[in-house]
């Protein structure tokens, strides 16, 4: 009995040690990008290299926000996020409620189908989607990257939703179209309040990707006044490119709300991302 | 009553198709048209200025015959594909097992290494350009610590690759916490019918874990392999292609033609190559797990 007791010892701190050390390597880098964004001229590429910046230079942040217009970036990012959490939560729940709750010819092939387009890769679409954008002459302006969102907002966020809205007891539908409610009051009174969560994780997700979104915009959006974040950052490495500080601090501005929300809402967003294997 | 049935039913249909307009408009405008908008691009001259010309396969003929550029930057993405998914299911794997013991603080550590993957790319990539530099970078100051002479990274050729492999296993956490989720689902009783009957863990690993959890390993394998032929901003950014055109990738090439020189027809065909490539791993995941249809 006290051998396996201390078997079971060994093996919880080999784990832990491993866990631990690798916790360790893994919060490294992202410490590295925190210290190098307060470190003097001098210390950032110092060898011997130094782990804390002496002392910490907070006017770097200041000067990397004046630096390159940020505050006009972040308002830009802010404004096609937002557009994009409002166009894909508002539409894939209506075409979610549609392929779950409402019975129609042709539903469970369309359903199929949607799921199969969240594997094909982007490079096959993504000339022809240019070319149409071109041709409506939205290149150089937001709609590009906000109106693909009102279209249903894709694949991955309708099934997140439709899997949700199938656990939704049917019943309490039956008795509102009994009561003569029709589909969209019933829609917006019964199966959206109850949906909170799960349009909160679709909110998430986007906030994340279209914040990160890099090649959106690259291909776009070409006034610099219009630019957002990512590629923003992308024109201020090119101008400042030894200044490794100032892209630092400016990279932990960026990744800062996400970081945030990620320490507010971290269950959800796991959920969520595991949710599109099919595991319950 | 036959004909009130009938109107019943084209009445739900309707409004079926109504809630679900949106997406007929975008699968069919920005997913399937795309699909053959881009094989029909791809027989074609197309500069967006004059209409598109039919070439045939002209196009084909080229990037399989005289474009040697293609075959390299193929290889690169097939390298790099194989290289960071092999790494990444395999860690994840290992990471995943030891996070689903049953001990205290599992939670905090799933935080650690999930948190990368919310990280903004772009500002991740500045971060490890920097971590990247062979004399004053992080990586080599530390491995210089113990020792090790570390290789030049992002300016050698044969180590620019492997250097963005390793960057990419920072971003290791979606496939933990799929992996964890696997693991949580396979049942309990399976484990003590084999207790039972005497089974030793390693035995138990083998016969019970690997097989139930098979779909999960084959899902991450295959939607990793499709996110990873997707590279681009890491050579864009951090390495404009090179050195000696060693991160050179598909997505980059296809990225110039069609955005820089506008040759729209041969960066099409391109595109549809990589997706042929991709297609049969995606129809043998649909034959595999079908589990997601099913519930």
């Amino acid at each position: 009995m006290k051998s396996i007791k201390k078997t079971n010892t060994i093996r919880s701190f080999t784990i832990y040690g491993v866990l631990g050390f690798f916790s360790i390597v893994y919060l490294v880098p992202l410490f590295w990008m925190v210290s190098t964004s307060l470190k003097p001229d001098t210390q950032i590429m110092s060898i011997p290299m130094r782990w804390l910046p002496d002392p910490p230079q907070w006017s770097n942040y200041s000067e990397a926000v004046k630096s390159f217009p940020f505050f006009r970036y972040t308002a830009n990012t802010v404004f096609i996020t937002l557009m994009n959490v409002l166009g894909n939560t508002l539409t894939a729940s209506l075409v979610a409620y549609s392929f779950s709750k409402l019975q129609w010819k042709g539903r469970n092939l369309l359903f199929y189908i949607t799921i199969a387009t969240m594997f094909i890769p982007g490079q096959v679409l993504i000339i022809p989607v240019y070319i149409i954008f071109t041709q409506l002459g939205w290149v150089n302006t937001y709609l590009p990257l906000i109106v693909p969102a009102f279209c249903g907002g894709g694949a991955f966020n309708i099934f997140l939703l439709r899997q949700f809205f199938v656990s939704i007891p049917d019943e309490l539908m039956e008795s509102a179209r009994i009561d003569g409610a029709s589909e969209f009051r019933i829609f917006t009174r019964i199966v959206l309040p109850l949906s909170k969560p799960a349009l909160f994780t679709v909110a998430l997700f986007t906030v994340v990707f279209t914040w990160n979104d890099f090649f959106g915009p690259l291909i776009y959006l070409h006034d610099p006044s219009m630019w957002t974040l990512a590629i923003g950052l992308r024109g201020f490495q090119q101008q400042y490119s030894t200044n490794w500080n100032l892209l630092m601090a400016a990279s932990t501005l960026t990744a800062l709300p996400l970081i945030i929300l990620y320490f507010v809402a971290q269950d959800k967003m796991i959920r969520g991302f595991t949710l599109r294997t099919g595991i319950k | 009553m036959r004909k009130r049935r009938s109107r019943y039913f084209r009445r739900k249909t309707l409004i079926g198709y109504l809630f679900a307009a949106p997406w007929l408009v975008g699968l069919s405008v920005f997913v399937l048209g795309p699909i053959i908008a881009t094989l029909f691009l791809s027989f074609t001259n197309y500069n967006m200025i004059n209409a598109p010309r039919w070439i045939g396969l002209t196009n084909y003929r080229i990037l399989f015959t005289l474009d040697p550029g293609f075959w390299r930057a193929l290889g690169n993405t097939l390298y790099y594909m194989f290289g960071s998914v092999f790494l990444k299911v395999f860690i994840g794997l290992l990471f995943a097992l030891l996070l689903s013991t049953a001990l205290k603080g599992m939670r905090l550590f799933r935080t650690i290494y999930f948190l990368p993957v919310v990280l903004p790319s772009i500002p991740v990539m500045f971060l490890w350009m920097m971590m990247f530099n062979p004399r004053s970078g992080l990586i080599n100051q530390v491995l210089g610590f113990v020792g090790i002479r570390g290789p030049l990274w992002l300016n050698s050729p044969d180590w620019s690759k492997p250097a963005l492999i390793l960057m990419s296993l920072w971003g290791i956490g979606g496939i933990i916490v799929i992996f964890l989720a696997g693991l949580q689902d396979v049942p309990d009783y399976l484990y003590e019918a084999a207790k039972l009957d005497g089974a030793n863990r390693v035995a138990m690993f083998w016969r019970i874990t690997i097989p139930m959890i098979m779909p999960v390993i084959f899902f991450n394998v295959v939607t990793g392999l499709i996110a990873a032929s997707q590279v681009f901003a890491e050579s864009y950014i951090m390495t404009a292609g090179g050195p000696l055109e060693s991160t050179t990738f598909v997505n980059l090439k296809i990225y110039l033609l069609a955005f820089k020189d506008v040759r729209m027809g041969y960066a099409a065909a391109m595109s549809w190559v990589m997706f042929m490539i991709l297609v049969p791993m995606t129809i043998l995941l649909f034959k595999i797990a079908k589990r997601w249809l099913d519930y």
